[in-house]
């Protein structure tokens, strides 16, 4: 089932320099999407528009067929319920001055989502395998590891159908790093998860599903393990002969 | 004599230890990495070589840099070990170099440098051709154009090789790169870390090369030394210790490196 797609979608910050040329690909319920690109390949333009902080100038995208309309409150809130995000830095993403509870509230009381709050955050916490006392507690008392759960928990709290995870392990040190990716794979049971990444060994533990950008074009879209083992693009090539390995 | 001997290395702030009881040492020519988690101590530990440390955090035992006892030595003396016997590249580029200065400028500073330290003075168009010698050694396109560029007007990549442009004309014994691919495109990483292996043979330099990343750390060191909360956990040549690490924790992230490498299916 198609969650979310994207139909020839560009942009640009200004008429002179598209960033994005006629992007598509779709995301389906279930099967989680990496999203693989250097510095200037779009893939965080990309995750703008979809959550909705940049318009296309032109193209569309629609979600659950309906195409995405950020005028369109009800809609909105729709959207927003069924697509939370994660981000890179867990030392800028939470607020130092407010405790987790209400960190992992936030999205149930913006989207007026009724019911026991406070149960779905303990639920929350359960998730991402944290213990309920770190409710009472705030995000400096947390390792890096810590707080990027502490993350996830607030952007799974409302169920949502997908997670826009941007680069959310690269900061984290490889111990760590190798547990979250876990943890996104078992969240990933019920969630689908769009990773944006420039790390091609996370986005291959995690997606089945891969897109590569160079230069705000898709050069190759299909199957992680097909594209792995037969890299049909030049740049991907090239991208997968950069990614250093482990001596045999 | 060892270029680099660092034994018992401990750096207190207050009444915590930082580097525990660490002891490293590099032979001229040897390429050696430097492999931590954050915190475990590995960026103090090359800081406390070349005397860099920050105020507040106290060296103690021995640090043989070039046969110069560094911890204790006065600035004086610590300027003269720096760039002569050892250079440094750092992670971030951007930061490192001097946003208002331009590259030809920047880099004709180490010469100038190493010229009046050597007692002799060299004119202008010496020295602009050294420039030029060394933005060719790192193999920068459009010499010209770049020469008379800011920081901010050529790519991470670029001024990354600026960086080690500078480090190299110090001509440095030792060559300490502190992640210095950390913040780079994966492509462009695969470039300087090249750049690096062929640059530090040929010059005849060792290399302390510092990361986390482990099959960067490969991809350059013969030898590696794991750091743990300040600790040696493990040292030796890099194929024993990737190959059959001893200790739990160097397992653990061979295993996670491992896991990641195995994701991406076999080497093309």
């Amino acid at each position: 089932m198609t969650l979310i797609s994207v139909d020839s979608v560009a942009f640009g910050y200004s008429r002179k320099e598209p960033v994005l040329h006629d992007v598509s690909f779709t995301v389906k319920k279930g099967v989680n999407l990496g999203l693989v690109g250097e510095s200037g390949s779009g893939k965080s333009t990309i995750l703008k528009l979809l959550l909705g902080l940049e318009r296309p100038s032109s193209g569309v995208i629609r979600f659950e067929g309906q195409p995405m309309n950020l005028n369109d409150r009800e809609f909105m809130r729709r959207y927003r319920r069924a697509v939370q995000a994660v981000f890179q830095d867990p030392y800028s993403s939470l607020d130092p001055r407010q405790k987790v509870e209400a960190i992992i509230a936030e999205p149930l009381r913006a989207l007026k989502i009724p019911g026991d709050h406070r149960a779905a955050i303990e639920q929350a916490l359960a998730d991402v395998g944290l213990p309920v006392d770190a409710i009472s507690r705030y995000p400096h008392e947390f390792s890096g590891g810590q707080r990027q759960r502490i993350a996830l928990a607030r952007a799974i709290v409302a169920r949502p159908q997908l997670v826009l995870a941007d680069e959310a392990v690269s900061a984290l040190d490889l111990s760590t790093r190798i547990r979250i990716v876990d943890l996104l794979k078992d969240l990933s049971k019920a969630i689908t998860i769009l990773l944006v990444s420039h790390d091609l060994g996370v986005v291959a533990a995690l997606c089945e599903e891969i897109i590569i950008l160079e230069k705000g074009r898709i050069v190759e879209a299909g199957r992680t393990e097909d594209i792995l083992a037969r890299p049909q693009h030049p740049y991907t090539r090239k991208l997968l002969a950069s990614v250093p390995r482990m001596p045999a | 004599m060892s270029l680099l001997r660092i034994e018992n290395l401990t750096i207190r702030t207050g009444g915590q230890a930082l580097v525990k009881d660490m002891s490293l040492v590099i032979e001229p020519g040897a390429r050696v990495g430097l492999i931590g988690e954050s915190g475990s101590g590995k960026s103090l530990t090359a800081l406390a070589a070349i005397g860099l440390l920050p105020p507040g955090l106290k060296p103690e035992g021995s640090i043989l840099l070039d046969g110069v006892q560094v911890i204790g030595a006065s600035e004086e003396k610590l300027k003269a070990l720096r760039g002569r016997t050892a250079a440094f590249v750092f992670q971030e580029p951007l930061t490192a170099l001097d946003p208002l200065m331009k590259i030809g400028r920047q880099v004709a500073e180490p010469i100038a440098r190493r010229h009046r330290r050597d007692g002799r003075s060299a004119g202008r168009q010496e020295i602009v051709a050294e420039v030029r010698h060394y933005l060719e050694r790192v193999a920068l396109p459009d010499i010209d154009r770049i020469m008379n560029a800011y920081p901010f007007q050529i790519s991470g990549g670029q001024r990354q090789r600026v960086a080690i442009a500078m480090a190299l004309a110090c001509r440095p014994k030792l060559l300490i790169a502190d992640e210095p691919t950390t913040a780079l495109d994966v492509t462009t990483q695969a470039e300087i870390l090249e750049l690096l292996s062929t640059l530090v043979r040929e010059e005849g330099m060792a290399l302390l090369f510092i990361s986390h990343d482990l099959p960067v750390v490969a991809k350059v060191a013969e030898e590696v030394t794991v750091l743990r909360r300040g600790q040696v956990v493990e040292q030796g040549p890099v194929r024993s210790v990737f190959g059959s690490p001893q200790h739990e924790y160097t397992k653990m992230l061979v295993d996670a490196a491992a896991a990641f490498d195995r994701a991406l299916g076999a080497q093309q």
